[in-house]
């Protein structure tokens, strides 16, 4: 946790050795946004790094949208500086500042924002002919990578949310922004296409792209490298989830069982461990032991989490925190020693 | 290059596809603009030409010689006439007599534009040649000359044959389609006649300016010696006047149409705007600028207001042409118009879109983003 005047963050991330090297893609310094004597967000300095996923939460009214409006260009500070790539931003003319969001920034709606009377692909066409450089093609090929090989010629009308919400992901990546913005990615969708659109979000970041992503959803918030806190336009809080060992292994044997491929930051978290786990390593010896139990006590508690809601959706895949190791055999017993977790993914058996 | 042009293309056709509701709304009032405006610039470029051919105001002026004096006047006096001010038109009518019935007059081919819905069929007279008279079977109005007998039929006089004349055997040229004044009489072309210059005159037709035929009549009264001129006022100056206000209503027919045109317009476009909020946002988003934007929306609205101009000019025309003739019992074909109508259609139609258009960008530029992706 850090106040809104500490250092910047991406300068205190001493224990993530890949963070040094790393310039800052984005420098908000002393950013402020105020409706008159409404202050929508208090100065604020922050600081995210090239390849970082920075999750933004918060209550609503916090200031989380407010941020992103600023960082995409769409609003200006009243005070501040906000700097992306090395270009002020604050200080763009409304031709320049256009230049910019086609440029530097792909942008992910709550509401997805496609436009009603465009399919699939037009949509994504859209976002490139702002180039003059559509291409039909490539258009295609963003929304094959996104899963929606089948669904080119659909109406947004009959796509369904998560559906249109990877369209939106694809329209945001087709002009290869250096920044991706997501306002709320998941919050009108259901657990699966939740579970889809983070995947997505998640083999994007593992692939290098900076992200910022607002949402009040702490399981999406906790797919970050870094997660920010803003309450009544102050930034009050900050945490690293990956500085936490735990959450490390839990996230490296996620990715190997999927055969998805580590963020950077996860890869040098592994390095850290002793687990080198790029190409799908398994983790040394010594390591496994400690991560399968961790794995178990999770999966333990998705089962024990699942079975207590009954008709409702599981909760999203390895966001549930672990249940106690003292209380890991009475809630075994009591679950009957499931064998699969909610999401069919296996329990490791206890020593 | 194909592909951008196919993007816009589809956003257009989508778009419009999407609000066919507001796309009506513009097509039916700039159609109702440009439909007001063609048609009193239709009807004017009528009554403009009329008016300029002598026609429908015709002869508003009737020289002829003083009672007790000369039975004619010599056509000299057709120099003298033209050169006073107010004078339009001079036409000259000698009457040379009578055979079987039929009156022989001789008279320039100028008179035969100075009366309305007159028209020659086949050509005009040469040496030897005459026109043979028939009714055309409506009233000629503001006509000074003597009425023939007759029942419109040429009376078998037809086209090519020879008829004696009180100047001998003459070839008919052509028949003279004309109210009932000429019906069975024969006319000669003045000029062509031997000793042109020793012919008598019986009256000397005039179009005078319509504000000035009294003090032409007066003029030709002290220039001419012998001559009586007889100003044709009732016919003038009621058509005279019929026919300003008659423009002065349509052209504020127009104007207004095209204000609340106007209205509509602005009102439709704002209500679009509010309406597109989110999707203007989401271009704004994207990386457009404004003014892109702006030529979107106005390039619907071109679209939508060409195809207004096609139909308000031909409404127009058409309106026009319906008008012209019932004011003019038939003068005029329907479409005879053509581009004063088109072209007043044309600058009306752009006045209001573009006047719209500029409403809309201002507006335009007052939005949001930020605000309106966020729904306020």
């Amino acid at each position: 946790m850090t106040a809104r005047h500490d250092p910047p963050a991406t300068a205190n991330l001493s224990t993530a050795p890949e963070s040094a090297p790393r310039a800052p893609l984005v420098r908000i310094a002393g950013a402020e946004r105020r409706h008159g004597n409404v202050v929508a967000l208090a100065p604020l300095d922050l600081e995210v790094a090239a390849g970082e996923w920075l999750s933004v939460t918060g209550p609503s009214g916090s200031g989380k949208t407010t941020l992103l409006n600023l960082l995409s260009g769409l609003d200006r500070p009243t005070a501040g500086s906000v700097q992306v790539g090395g270009e002020e931003v604050s200080r763009l003319s409304g031709t320049a500042l256009a230049r910019y969001r086609r440029e530097r920034i792909g942008l992910v709606f709550q509401e997805f924002h496609l436009v009603p009377y465009l399919s699939a692909l037009d949509n994504v066409m859209l976002a490139q002919h702002v180039h003059s450089l559509a291409d039909r093609g490539q258009a295609e090929a963003a929304l094959v990578r996104v899963g929606l090989a089948h669904r080119l010629r659909h109406l947004p009308a009959q796509l369904s949310g998560g559906e249109k919400q990877r369209v939106c992901v694809a329209r945001a990546l087709i002009n290869h922004p250096p920044l991706l913005l997501a306002d709320e990615p998941t919050g009108n969708l259901d657990a699966q296409s939740e579970a889809e659109v983070l995947a997505l979000l998640a083999e994007l970041h593992a692939a290098g792209q900076t992200l910022v992503v607002v949402t009040h959803n702490a399981e999406v918030a906790a797919r970050g490298d870094r997660i920010v806190r803003l309450e009544h336009g102050h930034l009050v809080g900050e945490q690293r989830p990956l500085d936490d060992e735990e959450t490390l292994l839990l996230r490296l044997w996620l990715r190997r069982e999927r055969g998805e491929t580590p963020t950077p930051r996860e890869l040098a978290g592994g390095d850290r461990l002793g687990w080198a786990a790029g190409n799908g390593a398994a983790p040394p010896a010594a390591l496994h032991a400690r991560a399968a139990a961790l794995v178990r006590r999770q999966r333990l508690a998705e089962v024990l989490v699942a079975r207590t809601l009954q008709a409702g959706e599981p909760p999203a895949c390895g966001t549930v925190p672990p249940v106690q190791p003292e209380r890991e055999a009475a809630i075994a017993e009591l679950l009957g020693h499931p064998t699969a977790c909610p999401h069919g993914l296996p329990i490791p058996a206890a020593d | 290059m194909a592909a951008e042009s196919c993007v816009l293309a589809r956003v257009l056709a989508g778009s419009a596809r999407h609000r066919p509701g507001y796309l009506l709304t513009v097509l039916v009032a700039t159609a109702a603009a440009t439909t007001a405006l063609a048609a009193a610039a239709g009807l004017g470029a009528r009554l403009h030409a009329i008016v300029t051919a002598g026609h429908a105001l015709g002869v508003n002026v009737l020289v002829r010689p003083q009672p007790g004096g000369p039975a004619t006047l010599p056509l000299r006096e057709i120099a003298r006439l033209r050169a006073l001010a107010g004078v339009e038109a001079v036409a000259p009518w000698a009457e040379l007599g009578e055979r079987d019935g039929r009156p022989l007059l001789a008279t320039r081919r100028e008179a035969i534009a100075l009366h309305r819905g007159w028209m020659v069929e086949g050509a005009w007279p040469a040496a030897g040649e005459v026109l043979a008279g028939a009714a055309t079977g409506f009233a000629a109005e503001g006509t000074a000359l003597p009425r023939a007998r007759g029942d419109g039929d040429p009376r078998g006089v037809a086209r090519g044959a020879s008829v004696d004349t009180p100047i001998g055997v003459r070839l008919v040229s052509g028949i003279l389609r004309t109210g009932e004044a000429l019906d069975g009489a024969l006319i000669a072309d003045l000029d062509s006649l031997p000793a042109t210059a020793a012919i008598g005159v019986q009256r000397f037709e005039l179009r005078a300016d319509p504000r000035r035929v009294e003090a032409v009549a007066a003029a030709v009264m002290r220039t001419v010696p012998g001559a009586e001129a007889q100003p044709l006022l009732r016919v003038t100056t009621t058509r005279a006047r019929l026919v300003r206000r008659l423009l002065w209503i349509l052209a504020g027919a127009g104007v207004l149409t095209a204000l609340l045109a106007l209205g509509t317009l602005a009102a439709a476009s704002f209500a679009q705007l509010h309406a597109r909020r989110r999707e203007l946002a989401l271009f704004f988003a994207l990386g457009y600028t404004r003014a892109w934007v702006s030529r979107l929306l106005g390039f619907e609205l071109l679209i939508v207001g060409a195809a207004a101009w096609l139909l308000g000019s031909a409404a127009g025309e058409l309106l026009a042409g319906l008008f012209a003739r019932r004011l003019f019992d038939g003068d005029g074909a329907l479409f005879a118009g053509g581009a004063w109508g088109a072209g007043a259609a044309l600058a009306g139609g752009a006045a209001v879109l573009a006047v719209t258009g500029r409403l809309t960008a201002r507006r335009l530029a007052g939005l949001e983003p930020a605000a309106l992706l966020a729904g306020r």
